[in-house]
């Protein structure tokens, strides 16, 4: 994974005009709710979208990820009944869906969730929503304040794994299918086949948008520095900063942890089970039976940090940050787990 | 099997906690058939005398009779359960433990000299031991139905202390604090009333009071940075539940410091 993507494994290549997009998203909607990035109190959220008019696919520096289409914050795990003892009954099942907008960062942290939740214990929860999505990504063609992608290997092109791939050329767009039922989506778009000079376009924007990172971390034995510093001084300083809000492990699109409640009627004869977004920050996470083996603020954001730029690798062979930048921008400390690593190459010292 | 026996008390507080186990529609028929409201003076006339087997305090003490109340409350039941600001911080009454009464009775009243009140507001929980603490300006219907249903089975109420942010994300609301630079104290809030503000625009008042852990200090910066007077934070951090440990502190911090 080289993260550029100019080369992208597709079925098909074609150029849609302007009008195209509106055209795409509507042949989707045929299939079921579209969703993709649009505008909301100043910022970019995944929301239902009906036409190309809804979407905002700049790379704009406040934006939420997919992550919520996917693994849902709050998600009905079975409801049950007393009859002749409980009968639980599966909740019910979603349809067909797309996901538009997709950027390359967030398409490799689906990857990394797709393998969270498949892996030791399959969740049928999340595998479900997953197969009913189509994901039409974006490359990027630009690259906002906090991205390093580049650093991590994940944007701002993407090789694989979508279904349709859009790239925003100076007039119109390319499109390119990565599967047959991308393919049967853009037959139904106005387009004509893409030529090499179409496809020479789009290495170069994608390699234009990359040289203007402006964030760097150096991933090259990360882990092994990130254990080497774990007694660092500097995660006293995160220590007193940190609120404990986790609201880094809420908008990272890899972070997968939750909790689960029964909820009982007043006659205790209904039950509904749900599990709900949470996160290492939070104080109750490490709490169980007889303590809390993280009771420490400090200590919770360092699992964080650690897990994300550490752990992960032991456990998935990969690393946790796809370096969207998320956790940093909406951090209401302005926390910087990239800086903070990164300052460890520098010997010391910064944010 | 007799039904369990529930009480509802009632001091200094402005009865918008009861009313909300009133407001336990439409499950409520359900639950008067598993439970007995043996002492709720605002939704009924009859009384059953105690013991009692959960009771719900609602309001703060001001006055020196209200102690006996509480320690009445501590004695008639098995499990106590202090409700609202009030309840668990001493409630927006709690203001004039950080000024003098006397004026806030002026300001508040037209004849100051009819109010008959103590200096201080103080949380039951200051004068007995309190079971277990639901806060809330008011209290959620839907904790305040967890409560009653997990004492019914016999097992812990799940209310999930944490910070407001967590429900706010999971609402998929764009946070007001970074995007807008609106004050918010869901940072250091707990949790319970579903981001209700938040998820309207406002910023998190503070009313369920701290969450566990809460990092005041660090809330303080931030709203400084955002251009708050170190007045303006004493305020926000005061508010609704004064009377908090963590809050108090919070206002400790800025207190008494110029601009
Ligand atoms: S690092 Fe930032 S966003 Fe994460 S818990 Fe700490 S203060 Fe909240
Ligand atoms: S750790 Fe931060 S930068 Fe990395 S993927 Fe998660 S939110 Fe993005
Ligand atoms: S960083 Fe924390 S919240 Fe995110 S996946 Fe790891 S343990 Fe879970
Ligand atoms: S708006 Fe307030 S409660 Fe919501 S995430 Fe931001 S700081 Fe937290």
């Amino acid at each position: 994974m080289d993260g550029l993507g100019e080369r992208a494994t597709a079925l098909e290549r074609r150029v849609m005009p302007e009008e195209g997009l509106d055209q795409l998203v509507r042949a989707l909607a045929r299939r079921g709710p579209v969703y993709g990035p649009v505008r909301q109190d100043g910022a970019t959220v995944y929301g239902e979208v009906e036409g190309a008019q809804d979407l905002d696919l700049r790379c704009t520096p406040f934006t939420y990820s997919p992550k919520a289409l996917l693994h849902r914050p709050r998600q009905v795990l079975f409801r049950a009944e007393r009859a002749e003892g409980f009968v639980p009954r599966e909740p019910e099942e979603d349809g067909r869906m797309s996901i538009i907008g997709v950027r390359p960062c967030d398409m490799s942290a689906i990857a990394a969730l797709d393998q969270v939740f498949s892996q030791e214990y399959p969740d049928p929860y999340y595998q479900r929503r997953r197969q009913n999505a189509l994901l039409a990504a974006v490359n990027c063609v630009e690259m906002a304040e906090h991205c390093f992608c580049t650093s991590m290997g994940t944007g701002p092109g993407l090789a694989a794994g979508f279904d349709l791939l859009l790239t925003r050329l100076e007039h119109g767009w390319l499109v390119e299918a990565g599967t047959e039922e991308g393919c049967a989506v853009l037959k139904e778009v106005e387009s004509r086949t893409a030529t090499d000079r179409d496809l020479q376009e789009k290495e170069e924007l994608i390699r234009k948008a990359a040289a203007g990172a402006k964030k760097q971390l150096q991933t090259e034995g990360l882990p092994g520095l990130m254990r080497d510093r774990f007694e660092d001084p500097v995660w006293k300083e995160r220590r007193e900063e940190c609120l404990g809000c986790a609201n880094c492990t809420s908008v990272c699109p890899t972070c997968f942890c939750y909790d689960a409640y029964d909820v009982v009627n007043v006659k205790g004869d209904k039950v509904e089970r749900t599990r709900c977004w949470t996160g290492c920050p939070v104080v109750d996470f490490a709490r169980v039976h007889g303590g809390n083996f993280r009771s420490d603020r400090g200590e919770r954001f360092k699992q964080f940090a650690y897990h994300k730029l550490c752990y992960w690798k032991d456990q998935f062979d990969r690393l946790g940050c796809v370096g969207c930048g998320r956790c940093m921008t909406w951090c209401p400390a302005k926390i910087d787990i990239a800086e903070t690593a990164q300052s460890f190459r520098r010997g010391g010292e910064a944010r | 099997m007799s039904k369990p026996k529930i009480a509802v008390y009632k001091l200094a507080s402005c009865s918008g906690c009861q009313l909300q186990l009133v407001n336990l529609e439409p499950e409520l028929l359900d639950l008067v058939g598993e439970v007995e409201i043996a002492y709720f003076p605002m939704a009924s006339r009859k009384t059953v005398p105690g013991p009692y087997d959960i009771c719900f305090i609602e309001g703060s003490i001001t006055r020196e009779e209200e102690v006996e109340v509480v320690k009445k409350a501590r004695e008639d039941c098995r499990v106590l359960v202090a409700m609202g600001a009030c309840g668990t911080a001493g409630g927006p009454q709690g203001l004039k433990n950080w000024a003098r009464v006397e004026d806030f009775k002026e300001r508040v009243y037209q004849r100051p000299d009819w109010i008959r009140t103590g200096e201080k507001s103080l949380s039951p929980g200051e004068k007995v031991k309190i079971d277990l603490y639901l806060p809330g300006c008011p209290v959620s219907r839907d904790q305040l139905k967890e409560v009653i249903v997990a004492a019914l089975l016999g097992r812990k109420p799940y209310l999930g202390d944490w910070p407001v942010c967590v429900q706010c994300k999971m609402n998929n609301n764009v946070c007001l604090l970074v995007a807008s630079k609106t004050p918010c104290l869901g940072p250091v809030t707990r949790t319970g009333c579903g981001a209700l503000c938040p998820t309207w625009g406002r910023g998190c008042y503070g009313c369920f009071g701290p969450c566990e852990d809460a990092n005041v200090a660090s809330m303080g910066r931030i709203l400084r940075d955002l251009g708050l007077s170190p007045e303006e934070i004493v305020r926000r951090f005061r508010h609704v539940t004064s009377g908090a440990e963590a809050f108090r502190e919070g206002a400790k911090l800025y207190e008494g410091q110029q601009d």
